[in-house]
C-alpha cells in the first residue's frame, strides 16, 4: 500500500472513529465491533506506515491517530523532510517509478564509465537540474553518486588523506563553529589513522595539510559561508545540501573542487539514501568510487533510479509547456512554504519578549526565482537569553526536542529545531515555543 | 595484496563486485576498445557475435544467471513508487534498526522460516547496503568499547574483500592479522566464516581455537538451495546475508544480519546511521517484494509448478552448469576442481549436492601452472587467481553466475585449452 493511499485510509478511519464516537456507538454491538475493526485496522495501517513518518513522530505517544497529543513531545531534532511530502503526494504520474522485476540487477550500471556503479539516467538529470537551477557547474566535472552525502562526505576523506607514504600523519579535518553536529562524529567513529577531527576552523593552528569543510548555507544557523583557514596547504569541501532556492537565494554558480549535494534537502526525499559529489580533480573522483566499491560496492540502484526520474520531471515541468506540467513548481512551492513557516516562527520568537532570538539572515538576488530573496533555511538556529544558560533544556521541559549548540561546538544558550516537520507538528511547536514566557514553563513551573 | 598491472583487457577486473579492493586505476573507455566488448560479453544473444579476441569476464560475481527468471516473472514483482513515498528516514521508530522497513523484517523472517536455513526467532535484524556495510558493522560493533584492536582473521582462500574491507580507513579498532590457521595473537580477534566459501565453495566453520574476547561472524551469503543443501537450520550469534546472492538483485545493495546479542546491533545500527543515516527505502521495498514473490511461490494459493520455484529452478540449473563444466574440465585433464559432498537436504527433504557461486580451478600441469589466472586470460577468460584469496597462483576463481550465453561462450574456451588448440581463442597476454 502507498504511502498516500495509507495516510488517505488514516485519515478516512480516524473520522469515521470520531462520527461512531458521537454517536454514542459503546450501546450499539454492531457499531462497536464496526469501531473494533476500525481499530484494528488502524493499528495495522500504525504498523506499516511508520516506514514513511507519516504518523506521529518519534518518541510521541499518542497513540489514537494522526496528529500530535497535548502529551507528546515533538521531535525537531533531526531534519526529517516532512514538510514536502504533501506536494509530492499529489504532484502526479510524472513523478512515479516502476521497476520490473528483473530490471536493475546487476552491480553495474555504466561499464563505460569511472563511476560504473552511477545510473547514466541519474548522471543526466543531475547535470540538467544543476544547469535549470544555475546553482553549480557541472560540465567537465566527475559527478559521483553516493548512498547520502554523508557517505560522500568519508569518501571525499579518504580521497584526501590516502596518499601513497604509509606513514603520513592523519589528515587534520576542521570546519567553523558552529559545523553539522554530525562531522565529528563521521570523521571519528572508526578512528582512522587517515585523518583526525581537529575541531573549529577558527581556532586551527596545527601545521600541516588539513581538510576544511564548508557548509553553506551553513547546518545549523543558516549562515552564508566560506572557508575561514585559507592556507596553502588545505582542502576545501563544500557541502551545498542547501544550496537551493526554497531555502537561500542562488545568487552565483558555485564553482569549486569538491561539492556535496543529497537529494534528502533538495527535493525532501530522504529516504532514499542518495547524494551526489561534483569533483574537478579525476583523482579525487577515481579514489572516492573505490572507497564505494569497498565499503558498499556501489549505491542503490532503485534508489538512483528513482531519484533520476524525478530530477528529470523536475526539470521537464521547467522546460515543457506541455499540459500536465504542475501549476507551481517543487521549488516555487516549497519555497513559499518556507517564507510562511519562518514568517510564523519570527512572530512567535517575537511574542516570547526577548527568550529566544534568531539570527538575520542575508537578502540577495536570486538568478534562479529573479528577486530578491531572504535566506529560509531548513533549521532554526535559536539562542536563548544568556541567563537561561540551556536553550536544549529549556525546549524539552516544553515538550519540544532539540539539539542544544555543544553538539555544533558552540555554547549551549544555541538549539536547533527543524523547520521541515510536517504541518500539525510545525503549529504545535510554535504553540510551545509561544508559552515560555519570562521562563516559566507550560505546566507553571519555572523553567 | 599486490595489484596486478593495468592492462586495457583487464578494464573490467576493476569492477569485480567481489574483490573490489583489488581495483587499479580506471582507464577511459580511449584507452581500451574492449571495454565495450566486455559489456557486449554480458548482453544476451551477442555470444559469438563479437570478434574471437574479446575476453569474457568471469571474475565478477555478477548474479546476472537469475535475470531471466525474474524477466519472466513478469508483473508478480513489478515495484511502483509513487512520487510522495517512501520519504521520511525513519522506517521504524521504535525498533532497533529504525531505519529497517516492517515489510522488509518480515520478508526475511519469512523466507529464512521457508528456506530453514537460518534461526530468526528472537534475534534482531539489521539491514545494510550490502554485506559488505554489515561487515564494517561487525568490526566496529565488536571493537568500539574495547581498549585494545580487534585482530581480524580468516582461513584462506578467504573471500579477497575481506582484507581491503578491514584496512581501507587505517582503523584504530581493527586490524586485518591474515590466516586464521596461523593466529596466535593475544587480545579481542573476530573469525570470519564464509560457508560456503568464496572462493572455493567449502563447507566451513572456524578454527581458531575459542576463547575469551574470541568472536565468530559467519558470512552465509551462499548458504541457500541453488548453491548447497541446507544441512541444519544456522543458529550463530552474528549471520550476515546478502541480496545480491540469494536471489541476483546485485544493483539494490540489500544485505541484512541476523544479532542474537541486542547490544551488538544496537551497535550496528548506530554505525550504519553514522555512515550512510540509514539503507535506501526504494532497495529495502524492492527486496521485500522479490522475497515475498519467492515465498508466494512455494505458499499459499499462488503456489507455483514445482518446476518453477525459484530455489528449485536455480538449484537445477546450477546443477547442470556444474556437469557440464566437471565434463570438460576432466577431458583437458589441465584443471582440477573441488569435489563436494552430497547432504541431506532439509529443505527439499532429499540428497543435494553442492554447487557453488564460483568455481575454484587448480591448474595442474602446463608451463602456467602457477599462473592460472594468466594462463585463462591467454584463452580469452578473464577470471581472479589465487593470490588475491591469500594462496597460491595455480588457482583461479571463475564466477558460475554469468548469462547463459557467457557460461556457454566460457566452456568453449575453457574446451578449447583441451587439444591445446590455440585458434581463434589464444590470445597475447599483454
Amino acid at each position: 500500500m502507498t504511502d498516500s493511499k495509507i495516510a488517505h485510509r488514516a485519515q478516512k478511519i480516524e473520522s469515521e472513529r470520531e462520527r461512531t464516537e458521537r454517536r454514542g456507538i459503546y450501546r450499539d454491538k454492531r457499531l462497536e465491533r464496526e469501531r473494533d475493526v476500525l481499530h484494528g485496522e488502524w493499528n495495522s495501517l500504525n504498523r506499516i506506515s511508520l516506514s514513511n513518518g507519516t504518523l506521529p513522530a518519534a518518541g510521541s505517544s499518542s497513540g489514537s491517530g494522526p496528529g500530535v497529543s497535548l502529551d507528546s513531545s515533538i521531535n525537531l531534532d533531526q531534519g526529517d523532510p516532512a514538510l514536502f511530502e504533501e506536494y509530492w503526494r499529489k504532484a502526479g504520474e510524472r513523478f512515479n517509478v516502476a521497476i520490473g522485476g528483473g530490471e536493475l540487477m546487476s552491480y553495474f550500471s555504466n561499464l563505460n564509465s569511472m563511476c560504473w556503479f552511477l545510473l547514466p539516467e541519474l548522471d543526466v538529470s543531475v547535470r540538467r537540474l544543476h544547469r535549470l537551477i544555475g546553482n553549480a557547474a557541472t560540465e567537465g566535472r566527475h559527478v559521483v553518486v553516493g548512498t547520502g552525502s554523508t557517505q560522500l562526505l568519508q569518501a571525499v576523506l579518504y580521497a584526501l588523506s590516502s596518499g601513497d607514504s604509509p606513514d603520513q600523519e592523519p589528515l587534520s579535518v576542521v570546519c567553523a563553529a558552529p559545523y553539522y553536529s554530525c562531522y565529528p562524529e563521521v570523521t571519528g567513529i572508526l578512528r582512522s589513522g587517515l585523518y583526525k577531527w581537529e575541531g573549529d576552523a577558527r581556532s586551527f593552528d596545527k601545521d600541516g595539510p588539513y581538510i576544511e569543510l564548508v557548509t553553506s548555507p551553513n547546518n545549523p544557523d543558516g549562515s552564508i559561508r566560506g572557508p575561514v583557514v585559507n592556507r596553502g596547504d588545505g582542502k576545501v569541501v563544500y557541502d551545498l545540501a542547501y544550496y537551493w532556492p526554497q531555502y537561500t537565494a542562488i545568487t552565483h554558480q558555485a564553482d569549486h573542487d569538491i561539492m556535496l549535494f543529497t537529494f534528502s534537502k533538495s527535493t525532501g526525499h530522504a529516504g532514499s539514501r542518495i547524494g551526489w559529489a561534483i569533483l574537478k580533480d579525476r583523482e579525487v573522483a577515481r579514489k572516492m568510487i573505490k572507497f564505494m566499491e569497498v565499503t558498499s560496492i556501489g549505491v542503490s540502484k532503485e534508489a538512483q533510479f528513482r531519484a533520476s526520474k524525478i530530477l528529470g520531471a523536475i526539470c521537464d515541468g521547467y522546460e515543457s509547456l506541455s499540459p500536465e506540467v504542475l501549476p507551481e513548481s517543487f521549488f516555487e512551492y516549497s519555497k513559499r512554504l518556507m517564507i510562511k513557516r519562518w514568517g510564523k516562527l519570527e512572530e512567535a520568537v517575537k511574542l516570547g519578549g526577548g527568550i529566544f532570538s534568531l539570527p538575520k539572515f542575508s537578502r540577495e538576488y536570486c538568478l534562479f526565482s529573479t528577486e530578491f530573496t531572504e535566506t529560509r533555511p531548513a533549521f532554526a538556529w535559536l539562542k536563548c537569553k544568556e541567563e537561561l544558560k540551556d536553550a536544549e533544556g529549556l525546549l524539552r521541559a516544553h515538550k519540544v526536542l532539540a539539539r542544544g549548540g555543544s553538539k555544533f561546538g558552540v555554547d549551549p544558550t544555541f538549539v536547533r529545531v527543524s523547520m521541515l516537520s510536517r504541518e500539525d507538528v510545525f503549529d504545535a511547536f510554535l504553540e510551545r515555543l509561544s508559552a515560555i514566557k519570562g521562563g516559566i514553563t507550560s505546566n507553571g513551573s519555572h523553567a | 595484496m599486490a595489484h596486478s598491472t593495468i592492462t586495457s583487457s583487464s578494464l573490467d577486473q576493476n569492477e569485480d563486485p567481489n574483490c573490489a579492493g583489488q581495483q587499479q586505476p580506471y582507464s577511459t573507455i580511449t584507452s581500451s576498445s574492449s571495454s565495450l566488448d566486455q559489456q557486449k560479453n554480458d548482453d544476451p544473444g551477442c555470444a559469438g557475435q563479437h570478434p574471437p579476441v574479446s575476453p569474457i569476464s568471469l571474475d565478477k560475481g555478477d548474479p546476472m544467471i537469475f535475470e531471466e527468471y525474474w524477466e519472466r516473472m513478469g508483473d508478480k514483482c513489478d515495484l511502483r513508487i509513487g512520487g510522495g513515498d517512501l520519504m521520511s528516514y525513519l522506517s521504524n521508530p521504535g525498533g532497533v534498526c529504525w531505519f529497517l522497513l516492517p515489510q522488509l523484517e518480515e520478508s526475511i523472517r519469512r523466507i529464512h522460516s521457508l528456506v530453514g536455513n537460518a534461526a530468526t526467532q528472537g534475534r534482531y535484524i539489521v539491514v545494510g547496503t550490502g554485506s559488505s556495510q554489515l561487515v564494517q558493522t561487525v568490526l566496529y560493533a565488536l571493537s568500539s568499547d574495547s581498549p585494545h584492536p580487534l585482530s581480524v582473521v580468516c582461513a584462506p582462500p578467504y573471500y579477497s574483500c575481506y582484507p581491503e574491507l578491514a584496512g581501507i580507513l587505517k582503523s584504530e579498532l581493527y586490524k586485518w592479522e591474515g590466516d586464521a590457521h596461523t593466529f596466535n595473537k593475544d587480545g579481542p580477534f573476530l573469525e570470519l566464516v564464509t560457508s560456503p566459501n568464496n572462493p572455493d565453495g567449502s563447507i566451513r566453520g572456524p578454527v581458531v581455537r575459542p576463547r575469551a574476547g574470541g568472536h565468530v561472524m559467519y558470512d552465509l551469503a551462499y548458504y541457500w538451495p541453488q548453491f548447497t543443501p541446507i544441512t541444519h537450520q544456522a543458529d550463530h550469534d552474528i549471520m550476515i546475508f546478502t541480496f545480491s546472492k540469494s536471489v541476483g538483485h546485485a544493483g539494490s545493495r540489500i544485505g541484512w544480519a541476523i544479532v542474537k546479542n541486542k547490544e551488538i546491533a544496537i551497535k550496528m545500527v548506530k554505525l550504519i546511521e553514522v555512515l550512510s543515516i540509514g539503507v535506501s527505502k526504494e532497495a529495502q521495498l524492492r527486496a521485500t517484494k522479490i522475497l515475498g514473490a519467492i515465498c508466494d511461490g512455494y505458499e499459499g494459493s499462488l503456489a507455483m509448478p514445482e518446476s518453477d520455484k525459484f530455489f528449485d529452478y536455480f538449484r537445477r540449473i546450477m546443477a547442470e552448469r556444474w556437469n557440464k563444466l566437471r565434463e570438460v574440465v576432466k577431458k583437458n585433464q589441465v584443471f582440477s576442481l573441488p569435489e563436494y559432498q552430497q547432504e541431506q537436504c532439509l529443505f527439499s527433504e532429499g540428497l543435494a549436492g553442492t554447487h557453488p557461486g564460483f568455481a575454484w580451478l587448480k591448474c595442474e600441469k602446463g608451463e602456467s601452472k602457477d599462473d592460472a589466472e594468466g594462463f585463462l586470460k591467454g584463452y580469452g577468460i578473464q577470471a581472479r587467481g589465487g593470490h588475491k584469496f591469500g594462496v597460491d597462483g595455480s588457482f583461479v576463481r571463475v564466477s558460475m553466475m554469468s548469462r547463459e550465453n557467457t557460461f556457454k561462450a566460457f566452456l568453449e574456451r575453457l574446451s578449447a585449452i583441451e587439444a591445446g588448440r590455440d585458434s581463434t581463442y589464444k590470445m597475447d597476454v599483454a
